[in-house]
């Protein structure tokens, strides 16, 4: 009877360690119904919106909300996640500076319990992030080359303005592109440099190379706001009627200037979408579900002239 | 007591040692890490002979198909299509028979006897950019690798696969008159109709002179 005892004693003992010592979700202490929202850059009116639409939907779903501005800046970006990994907020809607330098943040994350829904942009890591919700920049790149080739009549030359380096959706637009248009060797890229997704670098960069290149009859940017800049450089050298634009996002300005016939085409991201679905996710998660897609891509739509009065700014009317 | 602490401490100490050096994993997940550490053209070739060729025998008859999507496109969709994610286009892998009518630049013209009528096909032969034969399958998914770049090159890859085995010889070979056995991919886009004549991607090709 004592032996028994001592045993059931023993039992108990090793049986509670064990089930305290393993990571039960059941077991987790609820945290506070708060979202954080960590963007890329508030200096841009398409990250401004996606940062804004997601708030708004986890205010919909019944959450407290605040956005985190990374200035596009990594060290920046680790403050954010400091800051809220010690305030309690149960979910990050994130849209990384890097696919690379941001996959420490979204470990320290894990590492606290907080999921982490990547939006729009991924880092480079599986089993990290809860769940990504990406543009799929590549396929819409691929789209945008096949109607500036159709556009250019297969020959010309042409400058590529590139986006933030350290960014895989710069690659992704800029392999897409090229997947195609590399294919027609009558038509010859004569320049190619980044203009971090900035309008202003755009103008400038866009200046600097029809000094160099002034017979170019194309352009193609890895998003509308170097667009916009192109377009005004060419506007100024008095050549916006005969060198077409071709940017990327679907923004608000670039969807007026194809209406207008300036610029030539985009690819519309659905902000709104991706956004929301991340919102979603996270409530999902707040409320106990735990299976999530590793990484879903979110269609890019060409829009052109033919078919603009779809489309507004952000998204499909 | 001093012998139940005796013995509980080395049984707890012997119990979290098991507990940390002791992990499950799925032999899926393992089996798809090991194949996504290989290159995109590696994977490519991995996938186009170990997945993609045995997945043709799965290849809907390009009339039947056509005439149900006709009567019941929602019911198509269900069935056959596979997706990628929110928005993306549906691709459909269809087979068919019939006579070469014409031999253009970027297309064959075929056309498949079907009840007592004829359905007309195109056979793409021009270069393709697209996703259907990463896609249709519905075997790889973009969470299956780090980096969506290589989810991308194993697109272009395949599609090279295609160009250099199918498409070439296709070209080389057809000819107007020409009986040709074909199973292909089809592509539709978001909010498009399945059309009434098909526009396909061939991935298999057996030329009956």
């Amino acid at each position: 009877m004592k032996k028994l005892s001592t045993l059931s004693i023993l039992v108990l003992l090793v049986s509670l360690f064990l089930f305290s010592a393993c990571n039960n979700s059941g077991g987790e202490k609820k945290k506070a119904k708060k979202m954080a929202i960590v963007v890329s850059t508030l200096n841009n009116p398409w990250f401004v919106f996606l940062a804004e639409t997601a708030a708004a939907k986890a205010k919909a779903l019944g959450y407290e909300t605040k956005i985190f501005d990374s200035q596009n800046n990594t060290a920046t970006e680790t403050d954010n996640f400091e800051n809220i990994l010690v305030a309690d907020y149960c979910a990050i809607l994130f849209n990384p500076t890097d696919a690379d330098g941001s996959v420490a943040n979204v470990k320290k994350a894990k590492e606290a319990g907080v999921p982490v829904f990547c939006i729009d942009r991924e880092i480079n890591a599986k089993g990290i992030a809860t769940s990504q919700i990406l543009s799929d920049g590549y396929s819409g790149s691929v789209d945008i080359a096949k109607y500036f080739v159709e556009v250019m009549n297969k020959k010309g030359t042409y400058v590529e303005l590139l986006g933030i380096t350290g960014d895989n959706n710069t690659r992704a637009r800029s392999t897409g592109f090229h997947s195609v248009v590399d294919n027609y060797p009558d038509l010859k890229m004569v320049a190619r440099q980044s203009a971090d997704f900035d309008r202003n670098k755009g103008m400038e960069v866009m200046e600097s190379m029809l000094q160099a290149h002034p017979d170019i009859t194309g352009v193609f940017c890895g998003n509308d706001a170097m667009a916009m800049g192109a377009y005004q450089a060419l506007v100024g050298a008095g050549k916006d009627k005969v060198v077409k634009v071709f940017g990327f996002d679907g923004a608000d300005d670039a969807i007026k200037s194809i209406k207008e016939n300036k610029l030539a085409a985009t690819g519309m991201q659905f902000p709104k979408i991706m956004a929301e679905k991340a919102a979603e996710f996270a409530d999902q998660y707040y409320n106990g579900k735990r299976d999530f897609p590793e990484k879903i891509p979110v269609a890019v739509e060409l829009v052109t002239a033919k078919n603009v009065d779809n489309y507004m700014g952000y998204g499909k009317k | 007591m001093k012998k139940v602490i005796k013995y509980i401490v080395p049984i707890v100490v012997a119990g979290l040692l098991l507990y940390n050096s002791v992990y499950f994993k799925k032999l899926d997940a393992k089996k798809a890490a090991i194949e996504n550490e290989l290159s995109p053209n590696a994977f490519a070739q991995k996938f186009w002979a170990e997945k993609f060729v045995p997945y043709m025998d799965s290849a809907v008859e390009i009339s039947s198909f056509l005439k149900m999507a006709k009567e019941n496109p929602e019911e198509v969709f269900r069935r056959y299509s596979k997706t990628q994610g929110i928005g993306n286009a549906s691709f459909f892998l269809v087979k068919g028979e019939g006579i070469i009518k014409a031999v253009n630049e970027d297309e064959v013209l075929v056309a498949v006897r079907s009840g007592t009528g004829e359905i007309k096909v195109k056979l793409n032969t021009g270069i393709y950019f697209g996703n259907a034969v990463r896609d249709v399958t519905g075997k790889i998914s973009m969470g299956d690798f780090s980096n969506t770049m290589d989810f991308n090159s194993v697109s272009t890859e395949l599609n090279k696969i295609v160009h250099m085995q199918v498409i070439t010889p296709l070209k080389a070979k057809a000819t107007k008159g020409a009986m040709v056995q074909f199973i292909g991919c089809i592509e539709i886009g978001q909010e498009q109709m399945i059309p009434e004549y098909a526009n396909i991607l061939p991935v298999k090709i057996n030329i009956i002179q």
